[in-house]
């Protein structure tokens, strides 16, 4: 018994402030969630709550009467003891956590928080009667603080997720952003390696693609990891990251002292992309946040490059498809070509009676029909894939009139047919692809043509709009004209006039692509086309507009210049025997033809299948002319034809079934001055040779 | 009413040597040498100190309000737009995440700060005026101005009518933070100041 302390030592001391009695009084010493203490005007603990015996370990016997800075000596060094004489001169001091973690030294009321201290917020107040003393409220904010950092942390994770996320997703190209995401989430998980895996080919091995932390060394040993059929089966099942391992990698990463792992299979569905590999040299005790970060970025990464890969399947497959039309119109083009240049030949060949001739020209017709319905289907296939890429260039509207009048004035004098040009006096200029301009002129001609009757008459002329800003080029023929019902649909695909009903005797031929890919290509120009038609019998008159470069006054255009053309063919060129054309054609009928008819013309010819015999050829002779294929078996025609303008000087027209804007190109590049689509009739070829003889003098 | 020449030179000078310990125990506090300048001290009516510290402080500003009695009563305030608070913040607990908010350790520096400020300008009364004060608690809020102001207004002991404005800069390390503090008084405060303010001058001049 005579061992019982003095209850007056046990107990704290009272509170000597508390107002209200002494419900108040016990309440703040033994109930309140808050330290409570006050001192003297000498700073000696005058009283010590509850709440501060129990976090402290400290009784009131331990604290009351001695000085505060006795009790906490480290108060001095950090400067606080300053708030307490402040606090007796009258002022409020406050004290935040963040800047002082805590005013008296208290072991951590959160194990988890990493905190070594309970983290305070407190107050030192003056007694009410000021020199009385101080009073200090203390409040334990740990947990507070703990959760506050969860949160902040949290919400860092999250922004590292989402700028990962938004790198992936405006990403060509996936793969190669992993080592800028890895940049920016190392720090905030304290990692030190990053690897990035691809599984290409066979899928038998994984090679190492992207990696950061490591030496070549390191990336040499890592940089091959074999993937056996079951290892490939695990990699598609979940598993923990840390216990993943593929080709040897997590005794590798051991060795390497590569203490903590994170391997992610990039998965998708059943295809499995590859692996990404997170490490530390130091020993990790991740937080299931954390993981989570890496297994969601890894996620993202396995969809974005799934994505990725998708979109350049794809693209090869429309690759293949252009491809594939390409040889598809070289495939029905070339056989068309001996055809044509025979009955082309033939039919202007007088030796022929003329009923053999005649058919030859019914043969040479339905050729070119042929060809040009293969050009139409692909020409509106890529228009419709806005694949059709226009050369445009500034050139003489007129110019490409004349020489879109020039190919069809064969037909126009088969069928008896007058043409009357009346052009604006003044070139105009426009912004154009010459050879779709071309083509443009050339379907509203083979319209007009077509639909007149024998002894009918087409006007051409062109006149500045009266803003000065268009051309318009007008052709009416005196054919069979159009109802206002047949105008609105004559500009539609695959759709003809009443005459072209079902049912109807399908008197004209053609698909009714021509006037659809015209209206499409003056689009593609900025221009406009428009038809009209006073009516059924009265003919038609095609309206093609086109924006001029420079405006014009409408005064400029109105000079007019009349010229009249018939419809005579061409004398043949008159061709000397000196000339030596090289042709080089792997097609045997082809080349048999062609050359045949080159020799009728009095050209020496020397014919060779193969781009080899070409080069042979040309070291042994000497030639003015290179006619080519383009595809040839042992090479293609444009190295073929560098190689004989570097070596030899010599100049080329080409001849190809390809008819894509691309090869027109290289074409261009290679050194051919000229480009001739098979197949190729007697007429056009004629010209083009004519062409190049007079270029050389 | 307004300030003679003579008692706004007095109070400046006063203000003066509480901001000069007011900048040690800051800098005591952050480590950082605090650069203040000069206040320039002005008295305005109650009505027209709102839309004035509108024209200065854009949008939400943070406060920091601690009140006074004693023979002197009124309320002190520290305003700082809220980027000021922000980066006067981040600069005092080093923090460097990107989070454009006052969280609750930013709360909890400013209001620490906006203590030290204020009772290092109050305590001067205190001390130099021989009029002795007692201070309440300071108190944090982030509002806009008429807000702020009508809350202070809300609790005063006595009709407040007029504000004593001293404008200052301070500037620590890099960062560019602008603060204002307006104490505001009622008019028998104020009176009470006035004739402390005078005998305080005689007193100098003895």
């Amino acid at each position: 018994m005579s061992e019982r302390k003095p209850s007056s030592v046990s107990t704290p001391r009272s509170l000597p402030f508390a107002p209200g009695g002494s419900v108040a009084q016990d309440w703040m010493q033994t109930l309140v969630p808050h330290g409570l203490f006050t001192t003297d005007r000498d700073l000696r603990i005058t009283s010590w709550n509850q709440w501060l015996v129990a976090h402290s370990g400290l009784d009131a016997s331990g604290t009351v009467g001695r000085h505060l800075t006795d009790v906490f000596p480290d108060l001095e060094a950090r400067r606080l003891t300053e708030r307490y004489a402040r606090a007796l001169a009258g002022e409020v001091s406050v004290l935040s956590v963040a800047l002082h973690k805590y005013l008296l030294p208290f072991p951590s009321t959160v194990p988890e928080s990493g905190y070594s201290h309970m983290l305070q917020s407190a107050r030192i107040s003056p007694l009410p009667s000021p020199g009385d003393g101080t009073v200090t409220i203390i409040e334990d904010v740990t947990q507070r603080e703990y959760q506050a950092g969860i949160l902040n942390r949290q919400q860092e994770l999250d922004r590292l997720l989402s700028a990962a996320l938004a790198t992936l997703l405006q990403a060509g190209d996936p793969a190669a952003e992993l080592n800028g995401i890895f940049a920016s989430i190392r720090a905030a998980l304290s990692l030190d390696v990053f690897a990035g895996f691809s599984l290409p080919g066979d899928g038998s091995a994984l090679r190492l693609n992207q990696a950061s932390g490591l030496s070549s060394k390191q990336r040499e040993l890592i940089g091959q990891l074999p993937v056996g059929p079951s290892e490939r089966r695990a990699l598609l099942r979940p598993a923990p990251p840390s216990t993943l391992t593929v080709g040897g990698l997590s005794e590798l990463l051991s060795e390497m002292g590569i203490h903590s792992r994170f391997v992610f299979p990039l998965v998708v569905g059943e295809r499995l992309h590859g692996l990404l590999v997170f490490g530390s040299y130091r020993r990790l005790s991740p937080t299931v946040a954390d993981v989570g970060v890496l297994f969601r970025i890894a996620r993202y990464v396995g969809i974005a490059i799934d994505r990725a890969r998708r979109e350049q399947e794809t693209l090869a497959a429309s690759r293949a498809k252009d491809d594939f039309l390409a040889a598809l119109s070289h495939e029905l083009r070339t056989p068309l070509n001996p055809v044509l240049l025979v009955a082309s030949d033939a039919m202007a060949n007088e030796e022929f009676p003329e009923s053999a001739r005649e058919a030859f020209r019914v043969i040479e017709k339905n050729v070119v029909l042929e060809a040009r319905l293969i050009d139409d289907l692909l020409d509106l296939t890529r228009i419709a894939h806005g694949k059709l890429s226009l050369d445009l260039r500034a050139l003489g509207v007129h110019s490409v009139l004349r020489d879109a009048v020039g190919t069809t004035l064969t037909d126009i004098r088969e069928r008896g047919l007058t043409i009357r040009m009346q052009l604006s006096g003044t070139e105009p200029r426009v912004f154009g692809d010459p050879g779709r301009l071309q083509q443009v002129f050339w379907n509203i001609l083979k319209n007009a043509v077509k639909f007149s009757p024998p002894g009918g008459q087409i006007e051409v002329t062109s006149a500045v709009d009266p803003s000065g800003k268009e051309i318009v080029v007008s052709v009416t023929d005196s054919g069979i004209g159009m109802d206002p019902e047949e105008i609105s649909r004559v500009f539609s695909a695959f759709v003809q006039g009443d005459h072209a009903t079902p049912g109807a005797p399908h008197r004209f031929g053609g698909l009714g692509l021509g006037l659809a890919i015209t209206r499409k290509l003056l689009e593609l120009h900025s221009g406009a086309i428009e038809a009209r038609s006073p009516g059924k019998g009265k003919g038609s008159t095609f309206l093609v507009r086109l924006p001029l470069i420079t405006p014009l006054t409408p005064d400029q255009g109105d000079v007019p210049s009349t010229r009249a053309e018939d419809g005579r063919i061409p004398t043949r060129p008159p061709f000397g025997a000196s000339r030596r054309i090289l042709l080089v054609e792997d097609h045997d009928i082809t080349r048999t033809t062609l050359s045949r008819l080159l020799v009728r013309r009095g050209f020496q010819v020397t014919s060779v299948p193969t781009a080899t015999k070409a080069c042979d050829a040309a070291r042994h002779s000497t030639f003015d002319l290179v006619l080519s294929d383009i595809g040839l078996p042992d090479s293609d025609g444009f190295s073929l034809m560098r190689k004989l303008r570097d070596e030899f000087g010599l100049k080329g027209i080409a001849l190809t079934g390809y008819g894509m804007e691309e090869d027109l190109a290289r074409s261009t590049d290679a050194g051919f001055f000229a480009h001739l689509t098979k197949p190729i009739s007697a007429s056009v070829l004629d010209r083009s040779l004519e062409q190049a003889f007079q270029d050389q003098g | 009413m307004e300030l003679t020449l003579a008692s706004r030179d007095a109070l400046t000078e006063l203000i003066n040597i509480g901001y000069g310990r007011a900048a040690g125990a800051l800098s005591e506090l952050t480590g950082y040498r605090i650069m203040l300048e000069v206040p320039q001290i002005s008295l305005h009516e109650i009505a027209s100190i709102g839309p004035m510290l509108e024209d200065i402080l854009d949008g939400r500003v943070a406060s920091v309000n601690q009140a006074f009695t004693g023979s002197m009563s009124g309320n002190a305030l520290l305003l700082l737009d809220e980027s000021s608070a922000i980066a006067l913040s981040r600069l005092l607990s080093e923090d460097r995440s990107v989070d454009a908010r006052l969280d609750s350790n930013a709360r909890e520096i400013i209001t620490e700060v906006g203590n030290i400020l204020l009772n290092a300008c109050l305590g001067v009364f205190g001390n130099l005026l021989r009029v002795p004060v007692s201070f309440s608690v300071p108190m944090l809020s982030v509002d806009t101005i008429p807000a702020i102001l009508e809350s202070v207004a809300h609790r005063a002991r006595e009709p407040l009518q007029f504000g004593l404005m001293i404008h200052t800069r301070f500037r620590i390390k890099t960062g560019n933070v602008t603060g204002y503090m307006v104490i505001v008084l009622g008019i028998a405060s104020l009176d009470r100041l006035m004739r402390e303010l005078e005998q305080w001058e005689q007193r100098q001049m003895q």
